[in-house]
């Protein structure tokens, strides 16, 4: 029904679900320690 | 509804969106999918290339940022610069997409693609998100807007001069060039032009009802320039103009099966 082309697309998509559940810290650390380091850089230029 | 004016809708929406970080709650730690500087005081998500500098000056691999990237990029290729990144959005007002190309341009394709290299190396070599202190975008939805709203507790420094050379530039250069940032410079670009060999959405030609006629060549926005190139080149952005110029509905949206 689907091509096989559609079907890796797919086990892409799910490749990269893992490597975001892998490490949901990383949304604290953006949330946190990134933010602040964008504001100070916007603070300063 | 004309595709034009449901672009415009979802890139208003998009900037919106963007912006709903002025709620607490919605300051988050979810990765942007255009380029829109986290260090706007209203800024709802992270950009994606400040992010991965950030974690590259930190020894640490962005799991996160790259698989939502990946997400982004397999499902929608690069329609987001298209339908949604504001900066493309002011792109798309200082040059429209009706007037034919008063240059011609080359296709520098790669040339994004040394600028993401650089972006990288110098946050790895420098241990500094370098390419920030340049990012035009960064100047005109970061910069600006928190001058505007802490005049008193920052300096006008250095790099507040060249944001606002850089800005100026990119504005100028757009003015000649329809897209002259996301054409050329745009390093998130060219993350999410690679996707769109593999992404879902593409923009498919039906050759028999062509009559080649080329008006969807001379609306693209992009300067693509060859018919088999539109939907899965690094530069297609996917934004429609060229589905709404043909004559012949020869081109049209398809979710590849």
């Amino acid at each position: 029904m689907y091509d096989i082309r559609f079907k890796l697309k797919l086990l892409l998509l799910v490749g990269f679900a893992f490597m975001i559940g892998l490490n949901v810290n990383d949304y604290w650390l953006i949330e946190t320690l990134v933010r602040y380091v964008c504001t100070s850089c916007v603070g300063i230029g | 509804m004309k595709l034009g004016n449901k672009r415009r809708l979802t890139q208003i929406a998009a900037f919106v969106i963007s912006n709903l970080g002025f709620i607490r709650i919605f300051k988050t730690g979810f990765v942007c999918p255009f380029l829109y500087c986290y260090g706007c005081p209203f800024a709802a998500f992270g950009c994606p290339i400040g992010i991965i500098q950030n974690f590259i000056i930190y020894q640490q691999f962005p799991l996160l940022t790259i698989g939502s990237l990946g997400i982004y990029g397999v499902l929608l290729g690069r329609a987001f610069c298209g339908w949604a990144c504001p900066f493309g959005t002011l792109h798309d007002m200082l040059s429209h997409s009706n007037a034919k190309r008063s240059i011609q341009t080359r296709n520098y394709w790669y040339v994004k693609y040394i600028i993401l290299f650089l972006t990288l190396g110098l946050a790895w070599v420098a241990l500094d998100t370098v390419f920030c202190k340049f990012c035009p975008s960064g100047s005109l939805f970061a910069a600006i807007p928190f001058r505007l709203l802490y005049p008193e507790a920052l300096e006008f420094g250095l790099f507040f001069y060249i944001h606002m050379f850089t800005l100026a530039l990119t504005i100028a250069l757009a003015l000649l060039i329809s897209r002259f940032w996301c054409r050329y410079l745009c390093p998130l670009g060219a993350i999410a032009g690679a996707f769109n060999k593999v992404g879902i959405l593409t923009i498919d030609w039906n050759e028999a009802k062509c009559k080649k006629c080329e008006n969807c060549l001379d609306v693209c926005v992009m300067g693509i320039t060859e018919m088999k190139e539109v939907g899965s080149s690094t530069d297609c952005i996917l934004c429609g103009r060229c589905i709404e110029a043909c004559p012949e509905k020869a081109l049209n949206f398809k979710i590849k099966k």
